[in-house]
């Protein structure tokens, strides 16, 4: 699978990458705004890698801008169904998106970090019955905040762990795209 | 008010950060403050007040205060910046 859009394209993770993309989960920076803190190892990391092949409920892709690769994006299933077994992605009505760039990125802090966003929020609405998009962020982490709400995320609550729930329809992303559209003129 | 003062103005609104923190140095990826949420009000900013259409190339890379300079007088050779 190949998604490409605003100078980035989105690709499957092959094997020859695992150690890269381990290397940015593990990174301080990337496990200091992670739900899990867990530190991965090369047994795990090969283990999850292994798993995607016959996963349905998730996508995890590599970010690439100019041939470089620069971070990873991924989306959950968060709908169950009547056995409260999670549903794959394509009927999911609740995904869970996921995004970093990697902390030694000279683009991370700049305009290309929304890039992806856009390709993959638009894919996964209309790859399936996704309706929304929920993301959990820690309320200490500002600037992710920020981000989703550029996105067209709307704040919920804080749950006792300190983690925020935003949530995004196709409408208020729609909107958003055609804002950021503007000055991502690729 | 002058052209630099205009910029400088503009840098410390979208970046949400006091006029006297602004110089040569203030680079997006050695601040925290300038993450891509800022960099893209900025570019933003810099469109609207300086009346110019920049380049993708060029928004990505305007990563400082000096590179902004240095962007803008490629747009407009008549900015005092």
């Amino acid at each position: 699978m190949k998604l490409s859009g605003y100078g980035i394209e989105l690709s499957e993770i092959s094997h020859d990458k695992l150690e890269k993309i381990r290397a940015w989960r593990n990174h301080p920076e990337i496990v200091a705004v992670s739900l899990d803190k867990q530190l991965i190892s090369e047994s795990q990391q090969g283990v999850w890698f292994d798993s995607l092949a016959v996963r349905k409920d998730c996508l995890y892709l590599v970010i690439s801008y100019k041939d470089e690769d620069i971070g990873v994006v991924s989306a959950l299933s968060a709908t169950e169904d009547d056995s409260d077994v999670t549903s794959p992605l394509l009927f999911a009505k609740v995904i869970t998106p996921g995004i970093y760039i990697a902390p030694d990125c000279k683009y991370k802090s700049s305009v290309l970090a929304f890039c992806p966003s856009l390709v993959f929020i638009d894919y996964l609405f209309k790859q399936g019955q996704c309706l929304e998009l929920n993301a959990q962020v820690f309320e200490y982490n500002e600037s992710a905040i920020r981000y989703n709400k550029m996105l067209g995320y709307q704040e919920g609550l804080v749950d006792k762990e300190g983690l925020l729930t935003m949530t995004l329809n196709d409408r208020d992303f729609e909107c958003a795209k055609q804002t950021l559209s503007k000055i991502l003129r690729f | 008010m002058t052209d630099q003062k205009k910029l400088m103005d503009i840098f410390a609104t979208a970046l949400e950060i006091p006029l006297s923190e602004i110089n040569d140095n203030l680079k997006y990826n050695q601040d925290k403050r300038w993450d891509s949420t800022a960099h893209m009000i900025l570019i933003a900013q810099l469109e609207t007040e300086f009346d110019l259409m920049f380049d993708i190339d060029d928004i990505i890379d305007m990563s400082s205060f000096l590179q902004a300079k240095l962007i803008l007088k490629k747009y407009n050779a008549a900015l005092s910046l």
